[in-house]
């Protein structure tokens, strides 16, 4: 709010007052610091000496060989690294755990170290490392050792966070993760085995146990706290630990066979991120009460249209299950994700308010989803636009809002353009999902799933109809942002912008060569809204 | 009555009973069932919410087209946190504002909504001759109200809903619908109560098709009783038992003058496929009357004039038919058959079978626009030689706007069991629905 300008004008009066206080105060203040720098540093009491919290995590359930895997897509590739196994579960013949996160919690606030960086590679369709910890803010540098198609798509939770595809051996893609929790990373490019998890940490004391389970957190400051272990299969166990000074017990910590029944089995993962969570400082509370009472205020305005034009596909509660999904064949979107396909904003982002109101504007194509514009009032539809953001706390995170993907001017469509794109294809490996012609009939084309395990086809080019709508620049936002909630990754880290336009044209080219019997024959006919 | 005076009067009840009906053609074409757009599960009547604020509002009618800049648009300028949430949309701001545009919606409140089918036509009939050889053909060439109907539906609680259709001429259906599984589920169990139309083959908007009042199933032919409707992957069945007297007043009081349970029973099965670019749909429909007190109209020349007070004495009816949709992209294909059996009580009628078939293809242009060849055939004796008759017509739909329908239709009839011979016939309306 602006003050008027007259309340910003010091009064001559209250200044005369003031004056002499500040003047004292300031000459106090100049007197107590000059006194502590003039100590002598080695009057001064030491800090308390530091010790590494050390230990071994344990399986006490029975322990087997880890189950090959048959890799059905890429053999030859895949085969490279020797036998493929399953690595959810890897214990020694002792019981000792491999791969498991272990955090200390219960640690006092300091400031973070400076972000670092980490890697994430893609070896003969594995993740290396398969588990990893870093402390929050570090940048993660992904990597593929692999000529063939690999995606980085990682979820907190049920939410995906990004999705970056790396489809040229030694390209470094490089993703700062800034939010504490989980990741829960998987290949969608037919590599269906290939998992790894990162833990976010926001502080620097965290470990992940080596082969025979140990692991050692240097550096802990003196206190108590509480070391709790995660494990992708087994769930979470936690034991106290006292670090005096400059020494620390040794810690054993104990998974016992996971069963149907504990609890600490299922919601680990968010448990820990829940303890990972730091508590926000006074502003920040306020801050958040600012943005719940403005959640809840776009609610109010949104609900009876949202109730009236939306739920009876979407659900009354966003969640994609209303009355009207039984003959569905494209599920509604469950808008309590807040995952959304159709984004200028960067893969695993929110989309904006904008992407919002194009997509109700416009609709999608091939879907039930139609186009609202002209159906509804532009004020109707950016109503609805802010609703959908109540419904998912993707929309109301600390974060600033994530940098708009700025699309370049279109160069002309011609066929250097073309041809390029030709190549770009088949570099970036488009054709392991799209199939060499486009058609969606790629070799990974019939394992894939979307966020909510739903079987989803690849678009086919060759129809010239997309859902996200007409032209180059849908297929070059494609192309850069990724297609939320389904295994579309974002290609931005791997082209240039002129790339990614050579490779929009040569897919539009795809379309343009469609012969009449695909549009007499192939259009989903109830569902056309073209252009 | 003179028989042209007859003739056009006939025409005309065929055409101004209430087609408060169902557009298969829309479900064939989507994969869907009626219950995708209707409340009743069968179809027809009133629109549940999809029907009328999506299908209707936004799928139906002739889009205004997205233009090219409607789908990407330049990014604005990144704000405060909070602003992606709840900022300004404003990036394609230079959008034409149409906040002055009034959004209509029938929707009354959450619990109770309004629906109502509107048609005004122009029908132009030209027999091939006149009722009496020498005598010039009677052209029918006429305006009217082909269709006035209001429908109100209230949702009680989310299980049950009830729904009152008051038509101008074709007296009224008032139903009860209790709906087991009001959430999406792999399956679904509804039962309807009260007075509605019996669930046989394709319920098509056409009601005066040989296939739907040419065999007791035109508009007017509502009965009392219960249907349960089940829905259970690919497969919808219903299953109905009836008053059995079709075509009767509001209050079925022949149903009461009955001398024992004699009742009427109707079932419709299908099965949906979808193979990704052909999706259809295969069922069978059976009908039996117990004891009717009337024939059916397939039959209504093949009983001789001098015996028809006999058929009051009892028929017991039974219907059998068979239907197909297919889509494969702007194409889709409807076939309906029914085959009627009348076994009348008096001894001076004999058995009476027949069969009708209607067939429909239509091609969608550009939504909102439906071009449709159909072709119908009826025979009241089998034999395929004579007194049979067949149709054939082009119609052309359109959509423009939402609620908005305009229809032309030109049909030609060949007949050599009517006195007129074949006909020409041309109807153009306007329909509004909501």
């Amino acid at each position: 709010m602006r003050l008027p300008s007259s309340s910003l004008r010091p009064r001559p009066r209250a200044l005369r007052r003031a004056l002499p206080v500040a003047l004292g105060a300031a000459t106090l203040l100049t007197l107590t610091w000059r006194a502590v720098l003039a100590q002598d540093p080695a009057a001064m009491p030491a800090a308390p000496a530091r010790a590494p919290v050390t230990g071994r995590v344990y399986f006490a359930g029975k322990i087997v060989a880890p189950a090959p895997i048959t890799p059905h897509h890429d053999p030859e590739v895949c085969a490279k690294g020797g036998p493929l196994v399953d690595e959810s579960l890897l214990a020694a013949d002792d019981g000792g755990l491999a791969n498991v996160v272990v955090v200390l919690q219960g640690v006092a606030s300091e400031q973070l170290p400076e972000a670092g960086t980490a890697t994430l590679d893609q070896r003969a369709c594995r993740f290396v490392p398969h588990v990893r910890t870093v402390t929050m803010g570090t940048t993660l540098q992904i990597s593929s050792s692999d000529p063939v198609l690999h995606n980085v798509h990682a979820f907190l939770g049920k939410r995906t966070t990004f999705n970056l595809a790396i489809p040229v051996p030694g390209k470094l893609v490089e993703r700062k993760l800034t939010e504490p929790g989980i990741l829960r990373i998987r290949c969608d490019s037919g590599h269906t085995w290939m998992s790894a998890y990162i833990a976010v940490v926001p502080h620097r004391y965290h470990a992940v146990t080596g082969a025979d389970g140990s692991f050692s957190i240097p550096d802990v400051p003196p206190g108590e706290y509480r070391v709790r272990a995660w494990h992708e299969k087994l769930g979470a166990v936690e034991q106290k630990v006292t670090v005096a000074s400059g020494e620390a017990p040794a810690v054993r910590l104990t998974f016992k066979e996971p069963s149907a029944e504990d609890p600490a089995s299922r919601p680990a993962d968010t448990q820990l991120r829940d303890a990972l969570t730091a508590a926000r400082t006074a502003i920040e509370e306020l801050e958040a009460q600012r943005r719940g009472d403005e959640r809840s205020r776009l609610a109010r305005e949104g609900a009876p249209l949202f109730q009236r034009y939306c739920a009876t596909c979407h659900g009354r509660s966003g969640d994609g299950r209303g009355p009207s999904v039984r003959f569905t064949s494209t599920p509604p979107r469950d808008f309590t994700r807040g995952t959304y396909k159709f984004r200028m904003t960067p893969a695993g982002s929110p989309p904006s308010l904008d992407d919002l109101v194009r997509t109700i504007s416009v609709g999608v194509r091939g879907t039930h989803m139609p186009a609202w514009k002209g159906k509804l009032t532009r004020t109707q539809i950016e109503t609805l636009a802010r609703y959908l953001t109540t419904l998912s706390d993707a929309f109301w995170s600390d974060a600033a809002p994530p940098t708009p993907l700025d699309i370049p001017a279109e160069p002309p469509y011609d066929g250097a353009s073309v041809a390029r794109g030709k190549a770009l294809y088949g570099k970036m490996q488009c054709a392991t999902c799209h199939g060499d012609d486009g058609h969606g009939d790629g070799p990974a084309a019939k394992v894939l799933r979307d966020d909510w395990s739903n079987r989803i086809s690849p678009a086919n080019f060759a129809r010239g109809e997309l859902k996200g709508g007409c032209c180059g620049a849908v297929i070059y936002r494609a192309i850069s942002t990724g297609l939320g909630g389904t295994p579309m990754p974002s290609f931005a880290g791997a082209m240039s912008p002129a790339e990614r336009w050579d490779l929009a044209h040569y897919v539009l080219s795809l379309g343009h060569k469609r012969p009449a019997i695909e549009y007499l024959l192939r259009d989903p006919a109830g569902r056309i809204s073209s252009p | 009555m003179k028989p042209v005076l007859f003739a056009i009067a006939l025409a005309v009840a065929v055409l101004v009973s209430s087609p408060a009906e169902a557009v298969p053609r829309f479900a064939a074409r989507n994969g869907n069932e009626c219950i995708q757009c209707h409340i009743s599960p069968t179809g027809g009547g009133i629109r549940n919410a999809y029907g009328r604020n999506v299908f209707e509002r936004a799928w139906l009618p002739r889009a205004a087209a997205p233009r090219r800049e409607d789908y990407v648009v330049k990014p604005r300028p990144a704000g405060g946190a909070g602003d992606n949430a709840g900022g300004q949309a404003g990036a394609d701001s230079d959008d034409d504002s149409d906040d002055d545009d009034v959004v209509f919606d029938p929707e009354i409140n959450p619990w109770m909504v309004l629906g109502g089918d509107l048609r005004a036509a122009y029908i132009m009939i030209r027999p091939d001759k006149g009722t009496a050889p020498g005598e010039d053909p009677e052209i029918t060439n006429s305006f009217f109200l082909m269709q006035a109907d209001l429908y109100h539906a209230m949702t009680l609680n989310k299980h049950v809903t009830t729904v009152l259709d008051i038509g101008a001429y074709s007296g009224f259906e008032a139903w009860a619908l209790f709906h087991a599984k009001p959430e999406p589920s792999e399956y679904d169990l509804m039962l309807k109560v009260g007075r509605f139309l019996p669930a046989f083959g394709i319920r098509e908007v056409e009601h005066q098709l040989f296939t739907r009042e040419g065999i007791g199933l035109g508009a007017a032919d509502r009965d009392t009783g219960l249907e349960l409707t089940g829905f259970a992957g690919p497969f919808t069945a219903t299953v109905s038992l009836l008053n059995g007297t079709l075509g009767d007043t509001a209050f079925d009081t022949h149903g009461t003058e009955r001398r024992r349970f004699e009742k009427a029973a109707a079932s419709r099965l299908s099965i949906r496929g979808d193979a990704g670019w052909v999706r259809g749909q295969l069922g069978a429909s059976f009908y039996w009357n117990q004891n009717n007190n009337q024939a059916n109209p397939l039959f209504g020349r093949s009983i001789p004039s001098a015996d028809a007070a006999e058929v009051g004495a009892g028929v017991e009816e039974l219907r059998a038919g068979a239907f197909l949709t297919a889509n494969l992209g702007r194409f889709t294909y409807l076939a309906d058959l029914a085959w009627v059996r009348d076994e009348f009580s008096s001894d001076r009628l004999s058995t009476l079978r027949g069969y009708t078939s209607y067939q429909e293809l239509s091609f969608l242009p550009t939504q909102g626009l439906d071009v449709i060849g159909t072709f119908e055939f009826a025979d009241p004796d089998l034999d395929l030689l004579d007194n049979s008759t067949a149709r054939a017509g082009l119609v052309v739909e359109f959509f423009p706007w939402p609620f908005t329908e305009l229809r032309a239709m030109v049909r030609r009839t060949w007949s050599d069991a009517s006195p007129t011979g074949g006909a020409w016939d041309v109807v153009v309306f306007s329909h509004l629905f909501m």
